[in-house]
């Protein structure tokens, strides 16, 4: 009776998830109206945390500043770079780009420490003075992100509702076409920002993603806390979720923009690609140490969304046992299917964990292909259907993340660029 | 988190629970499974719990008070926060 239920919970697992994913991806179809409030001319700051960015700064930095915007500037902030990442911020034009240099042993003490210097050399070097904070949007951008030349007009429109504090944008991956993991990768990320993101507007837990952030400055100065230094940004493995959730308790609202997507470069191999998600998995354990303050302060219907999605990386441990119990099940019943001289596999091996496995490949594929019409259809749910594989990556990043949480590692290579 | 859509989408062992104890391996995969199904009802228990506490909280009408001067919880309109 015990061995029973626990089967049927392990099920549920599978059930829950199920419905949550096509519960969101249902209200991701829904279109959002929007609060306008009056138009404001805005000024746009892009920051860019950059340490050993040689390879990806220049095209980066060519893109924003032929932004076709009136009221902008970057700011690179170079973390200690051995590289030329400094030489590159200062040949891009002192007009619209800045350079602050960070030395040690005060640098490279990761992004966040990295974005609050940032600000800090905003304020202190009076670029911002005459400004009113609710009118200047800081937008986090990776060394080798390249936004949309519509990103601004695009994002501009959300901040007319006095009300929402940031505004995440879509991620793609601008190497896509170099194989299946980057292809993969760029579905991922297109599948997150286009149903979950999506959906999460109307539940009101938007998550911010760390590159193409966009934030009000008065949203970040109220994240401030009285007497203590630093600034909005967190020591986390995963900054831009912590800070996300913050300003949802604060009462801003976080918006998701689909119509802008600033693209980076995809890891192209399997190895990299899974230590960068066992950084982002320990990150999101760490995380749970925004649990009191969701409680806390966070509006319910959005809070519980926000517990899940704090809690996935449990059930993606737990949930990772399950393939494992299915290949050494088939396994199993090959070899018993050898002796008995018959074959022991039902149908429904085979229909039964394909209905609940891969069901969910059709919407991806429907969703991702609006995005990338010159796919196919039919190519893009085949395609869908090794993204299911895909995901088990997560399952080797997750046990990775909490192995070296366990044993006190905190420390993190970035990912290398190509 | 990105791997959101990986849950749900996991090959689970449906027929497992009317496979045959004496195939070579069966007993281990069933344990496999086991523990995931007593893992997600601990999950269950604690997200009954903090369900409960965050209710509470909001009958308490706690909601809302880190926002800034002026502001109101996510989701409502009004003026500038």
């Amino acid at each position: 009776m015990t061995g029973e239920v626990l089967l049927g919970s392990a099920i549920a697992i599978i059930v829950m998830a199920g419905c949550y994913n096509t519960t969101l991806f249902l209200l991701s179809r829904r279109r959002i109206r929007r609060v306008r409030g009056p138009r404001q001319q805005r000024l746009y700051v892009f920051l860019l945390a950059c340490l050993n960015e040689e390879k990806v700064l220049a095209e980066s930095l060519a893109r924003i500043t032929a932004l076709p915007a009136g009221n902008f500037l970057a700011l690179v902030i170079d973390d200690a770079s051995d590289d030329g990442t400094a030489d590159i911020a200062r040949a891009a034009g002192p007009e619209r780009v800045r350079l602050l240099q960070r030395t040690l042993p005060n640098a490279r003490r990761g992004k966040g420490a990295a974005l609050n210097a940032g600000i800090r050399h905003l304020r202190e070097s009076g670029l911002m003075d005459g400004y009113d904070p609710h009118d200047v949007i800081i937008c986090v951008v990776d060394a080798d992100g390249r936004l949309d030349e519509h990103v601004v007009q695009s994002v501009d429109p959300f901040f007319d509702n006095p009300r929402v504090g940031a505004t995440q944008i879509g991620v793609r991956m601008y190497n896509r076409h170099l194989g299946l993991l980057a292809r993969l990768q760029d579905m991922e990320f297109v599948i997150y920002g286009d149903i979950f993101q999506c959906a999460r507007r109307y539940i009101g837990s938007v998550g911010m993603g760390g590159n193409g952030q966009f934030m009000r400055l008065a949203a970040l100065d109220s994240l401030a806390v009285p007497g203590r230094e630093g600034g909005p940004w967190s020591d986390s493995l995963t900054e831009d979720l912590d800070l996300g959730v913050r300003l949802i308790a604060r009462g801003w609202t976080n918006q998701h923009c689909t119509a802008a997507a600033v693209s980076q470069q995809a890891v192209l191999d399997v190895r990299r690609l899974v230590r960068q998600r066992s950084r982002w998995f320990q990150g999101h354990l760490q995380s749970a140490g925004l649990v009191p303050l969701i409680l806390r302060s966070v509006p319910t219907r959005a809070a519980v969304d926000l517990l899940y999605h704090l809690s996935s990386p449990v059930l993606i441990l737990l949930t990772s046992l399950l393939p494992l119990s299915f290949l050494v099940a088939v396994a199993g019943t090959v070899i018993g299917s050898v002796q008995a001289g018959r074959p022991l596999i039902t149908p429904m091996w085979v229909i039964g964990p394909y209905v609940l496995s891969f069901t969910a490949a059709y919407a991806y594929g429907f969703v991702y292909r609006r995005r990338e019409r010159g796919l196919g259809l039919v190519r893009s749910i085949l395609l869908s259907h090794v993204f299911v594989f895909y995901g088990y990556i997560w399952f080797a990043a997750g046990w990775w993340g909490l192995w070296r949480m366990l044993t006190g590692k905190q420390t993190w290579l970035k990912t290398a660029r190509t | 988190m990105y791997g959101k859509p990986a849950l749900g989408s996991v090959l689970p062992m449906a027929g497992l629970t009317v496979a045959p104890q004496v195939l070579p391996g069966i007993p281990f995969a069933k344990g496999l499974q086991e523990a995931a199904g007593a893992g997600f009802l601990l999950y269950c228990t604690s997200a009954f719990v903090l369900i409960a506490v965050k209710l509470w909280f909001a009958a308490r009408g706690t909601l809302g008070s880190g926002a800034p001067e002026g502001g109101a919880p996510a989701g409502t309109t009004g003026s500038r926060p």
